[in-house]
């Protein structure tokens, strides 16, 4: 039996209509392949099957619009997770440490004033600045 | 010319194309959505992944159409189209994550929820034999099956799908059936 010259009607009467319910004409089309018995039984399987298949249906309600996949965040973790390579470590280390530096040292130009402090320089003494009164000619 | 969403639903699958590819109307792409997402979900779950990644890919498979619109041929069936990237996107999932081992078919929906010992519900039994029985079918089986009961495709359509000819399509649908019947 080769089944490549099967009429492929039959694969639709077998889940639309019961062997009794087939016309004259698709009958006699039907038994050149197959037993009524054997009809049946294919159409019982296919109806089983169809019966999981609406049961399979109900786990998705209709959707409205199209969401996000969950895989974007999945993407996102990948991307976390991905191996950066050492300079790129590197170049990033020195920017962060570069713009610390320079905020700091502008925070620290920028911060305002509320004790000047001078530093009072000692004068040479000499014994010809002295009073007069506080010398003695030993 | 102005378009109702009434107007929407009575449009081909590929004058939505048209409408979405080349005059930007989104809402024709949402009908397309609509009518596609339960179909194709369907279709990849019983191709053997989990539901919830089968709905992942689906999604996925929409926001590229959504991208590129230009890449569907308006001679062609946009349902088969569709049907072929579907097939396309899961193999490439078992390929790069290797996930067929871990979400396969008969280890998460089909054998994860049996029925303790002490349920005696011969609907849920029946259902759960039943989910089994498919789940044994082997993969080329459980697809062609699939795509003619579930999808509602024709011959012709599954051979494009398939790629390959009317006449295999035929014999494998065939023996697809006997080998479900004696699984029952």
């Amino acid at each position: 039996m080769n089944l490549d010259h099967i009429p492929e009607e039959i694969f639709d009467w077998l889940s639309q209509k019961s062997f009794e319910e087939l016309n004259t004409q698709e009958k006699n089309t039907v038994l050149e392949w197959m037993s009524p018995k054997e009809y049946q039984e294919m159409r019982s399987s296919i109806q089983d099957f169809s019966q999981e298949d609406h049961i399979l249906e109900q786990q998705w309600q209709q959707p409205s619009t199209l969401q996000a996949p969950q895989n974007g965040i999945k993407k996102a973790l990948k991307i976390i997770h991905s191996p950066i390579p050492a300079y790129q470590v590197a170049a990033s280390i020195l920017i962060i440490l570069g713009l610390f530096f320079f905020l700091q040292e502008r925070r620290d130009n920028n911060r305002p004033i509320d004790t000047i402090q001078v530093k009072k320089k000692g004068k040479s003494i000499k014994n010809d600045q002295y009073p007069d009164s506080l010398v003695f000619n030993l | 010319m102005k378009f109702s969403r009434n107007t929407y639903k009575s449009l081909s699958d590929e004058a939505l194309m048209q409408q979405f590819a080349h005059k930007g109307q989104t809402a024709a792409f949402t009908e397309l959505y609509k009518r596609y997402f339960i179909t194709l979900c369907k279709y990849l779950t019983w191709l053997g992944k989990n539901p919830t990644i089968s709905e992942d890919i689906v999604q996925n498979i929409f926001l590229k159409i959504h991208q590129a619109p230009e890449l569907f041929d308006p001679k062609k069936s946009f349902k088969t189209w569709l049907f072929v990237i579907a097939r396309n996107q899961w193999k490439n999932a078992i390929r790069n994550e290797q996930v067929r081992q871990k979400h396969s078919i008969n280890s998460i929906k089909f054998t994860s929820d049996l029925p303790s010992s002490s349920t005696h519900d011969p609907k849920l039994e029946n259902h759960h034999l039943l989910k089994g029985a498919i789940a044994n079918l082997s993969e080329k089986h459980r697809e062609i099956i699939t795509l003619k009961y579930s999808s509602n495709f024709s011959i012709q359509e599954i051979s494009e799908i398939l790629n390959c000819s009317k006449g295999t399509v035929k014999s494998r649908l065939f023996y697809a059936i006997q080998a479900l019947k004696k699984q029952l």
